[in-house]
């Protein structure tokens, strides 16, 4: 590993979700990335925000695609908000486009019908004149899923039945299931935009061994090489794949060095403590449930499904008939847990 | 009578005697102790004979096979045990004997049966007898000595750590079904020399996991409920010498055990400390009270999760998927 410069994300940074996404891309086709809090949705976003740079490590020509990052937490509630925040992304990722004259017509119609108007004219030329293929990353869009009306989530999927099928598609970020957020709009019989991924909708996964260890490597780097190799990989021991977790325990241990880290102790550190609350605390109810009777060992047998959808979560791992957490600091954090 | 009928009548005596002579010298053989000849007269089972002079009649009677019935050691392995949640390939060793007459008994049918098998069969059959004792009896010690609820793959595998009653309780029942079952195939299991595990096959995988570190919750009790067996069995052992045969257990890296499992262990009466390093070893060091070990029962606690949301139905638990992984990224990211 050079001491110059170790890059953020390998050649092999989450390479199977990457093929995964660019794929889907290449065919116009949706899908929906769920992972807990901390998990490194974010550094996904980053990636893909970044994808010319990063386009050697995926080996894939990608040079038609595009990649509009929608940080769906800037969402303001309505309608035109999210008309907005889609509009400023789509000028970004294609701002080396070329662009034409806004119709003069829309400048008489209404604010949220001329948002709307305006993006989905910019799409129509990027994918249908300059055959390019765009994918929005809704990321963390779970609010609204939950708080947005029906007919306005629809009208993400007229933008791409509007002469854009093949060309626009979306990849939609959660911490918990599309569906289940909107249960109340009835998403599965009624939205048209659930429709594009519901078929596709995975887990997203602590990082691999690689990964992590590319990440603290990276993070050691940057703070002046600091901890030994030996330490990054008890950092990584203690963390699992978590990418929120390793950064708080690698800036624990980069703070005091020569400082032995050990799990119970780290449990009761508020900054882990915090960590750990937020990847509970945006489980599914049910999912907090039963992970809390897992950690106590008082699971039952109904608690079977539940505990697989935690295993594709990344957060659980069954090995010959026993369940472990993925990493002790998350298994402390909830054999302390006090609601 | 005249001299010539003394002469003829003595000359067919002498004949006769002859022949006699010859008939059962050439009739009789020797066999050796450790063996036994299996005899056939006339295209038929007849006889199981030896050691010592025998007689096998010429013309009517023919040696069929030698039985060895030596005794003899024999190491079986009989793989894909579940047992506690962990497959097993298990070596047994045991001594055992071919002897179809001891083992038929007054049964003449089964002798029959038994004498027609050739010693390879014999020796498969030994390896199914073995088997089927062990499944069954692993599947009476799960009955018997259930494992918790909460317990993790590595109690599985200590489970039947030697020394431990579970482990006891196995290799008594092996024996007892195998001196029940074994003479349906000719073979007399020596009860003079004890069955012994003398090997443990876990699969790699597993012990990978033991030692990958990544977040193993290993509860401990049976961890610790071994080590006070031990304890009590052998009471002037150090506790030095304990930890290190707790630390030896077949597959088990004893730097995977938890912090948080000493918890646990504290209330069966040991005083824990666990040491995990940044090397990544790990040292338990156990020390025991005076008062005998007790345990302690889990107690589920009704805890409340902190925030609320929609229930999920079967139908929601199986919309999510797991990412397909390449074998490439499987293999590199190892």
């Amino acid at each position: 590993m050079p001491q110059n410069g170790v890059p953020r994300y390998s050649t092999l940074y989450r390479r199977d979700e990457i093929e995964l996404i660019i794929n889907s891309a290449k065919q116009g086709e949706s899908l929906a990335l769920m992972g807990v809090a901390g998990v490194g949705k974010s550094n996904i976003v980053n990636f893909l925000r970044d994808i010319e740079v990063n386009a050697p490590h995926v080996e894939q020509d990608v040079a038609r695609l595009h990649f509009p990052i929608v940080d769906a937490t800037q969402w303001q509630g309505t309608f035109n908000s999210l008309w907005v925040l889609m509009l400023d992304a789509l000028n970004g990722a294609t701002a080396s486009l070329p662009t034409v004259s806004p119709n003069p017509e829309l400048l008489s119609v209404a604010e949220d019908q001329r948002i709307f108007r305006l993006l989905q004219a910019r799409l129509d030329y990027v994918c249908q004149e300059l055959e390019q293929q765009v994918m929005f990353v809704l990321d963390d869009f779970d609010r609204v899923f939950e708080k947005a009306r029906l007919d306005e989530l629809e009208r993400l999927s007229v933008l791409r039945s509007a002469g854009n099928r093949g060309y626009l598609s979306y990849l939609v970020i959660t911490k918990q299931l599309p569906h289940v957020l909107g249960r109340d709009k009835n998403l599965e019989q009624n939205c048209k935009f659930y429709d594009l991924f519901r078929h596709n909708v995975y887990a997203l996964e602590p990082y691999t061994r690689t990964d992590a260890l590319q990440m603290l490597a990276h993070l050691n780097q940057k703070t002046g090489n600091v901890l030994s190799e030996e330490q990054l990989e008890h950092i990584y021991h203690l963390a699992g794949g978590h990418a929120g977790l390793l950064k708080v325990v690698f800036f624990i241990k980069q703070k005091a060095p020569a400082t032995e880290l050990k799990a119970i102790q780290l449990a009761a550190n508020p900054d882990i403590k915090q960590e750990c609350q937020r990847i509970f605390s945006n489980l599914h109810r049910q999912e907090q449930q039963v992970a809390l009777r897992v950690t106590q060992g008082t699971h039952r047998p109904e608690d079977s499904a539940t505990i697989d959808q935690l295993a594709r979560r990344g957060l659980l791992v069954r090995s010959a008939g026993a369940i472990y957490w993925f990493c002790p600091l998350m298994a402390n954090y909830l054999k302390t847990f006090e609601g | 009578m005249d001299t010539l009928t003394i002469v003829s009548l003595g000359c067919l005596v002498i004949i006769g005697v002859i022949v006699l002579v010859w008939f059962f010298s050439s009739a009789s053989r020797v066999v050796r102790h450790e063996e036994r000849l299996v005899i056939y007269r006339l295209g038929k089972f007849n006889r199981v004979v030896g050691p010592g002079v025998v007689r096998v009649y010429p013309k009517i009677d023919r040696v069929i096979k030698t039985i060895e019935v030596r005794d003899h050691p024999v190491s079986v392995t009989v793989a894909g045990i579940f047992a506690f949640g962990v497959p097993n390939d298990f070596t047994l060793n045991l001594w055992y004997r071919s002897d179809p007459v001891e083992a038929a008994g007054s049964d003449r049918t089964l002798l029959t049966r038994l004498v027609q098998m050739t010693e390879a069969e014999r020796h498969n059959q030994v390896e199914v007898k073995m088997r089927e004792a062990l499944v069954k009896q692993v599947t009476l010690l799960q009955q018997q000595y259930p494992m918790p609820d909460y317990a993790s793959t590595f109690d599985g595998v200590i489970a039947l750590a030697p020394g431990s009653v579970r482990y006891t309780a196995l290799i008594d029942g092996i024996a007892q079904r195998l001196r029940q079952t074994l003479p349906t195939i000719g073979v007399i299991l020596l009860l003079d020399q004890p069955i012994t595990l003398v090997g443990r096959g876990i699969p790699e995988e597993i012990i990978k996991a033991l030692q990958q570190k990544r977040g193993l919750d290993i509860s401990g009790p049976t961890l610790i409920q071994y080590g006070v067996q031990l304890k009590h069995t052998f009471p002037e052992m150090s506790d030095a010498v304990l930890s290190q045969i707790l630390g030896s257990i077949p597959g088990v890296d004893m730097s995977n055990v938890r912090p948080i499992v000493m918890e646990h262990l504290r209330g069966y009466g040991a005083n824990v400390e666990y040491e995990l390093q940044e090397s990544g070893r790990g040292q338990v060091n156990l020390q025991f009270d005076a008062n005998p070990p007790r345990l302690i029962e889990a107690k589920p606690v009704d805890i409340q999760p902190a925030s609320g949301g929609n229930e999920l139905n079967e139908n929601d638990l199986m919309v999510l998927k797991r990412i397909p992984r390449s074998s490439q990224s499987q293999k590199k990211s190892e």
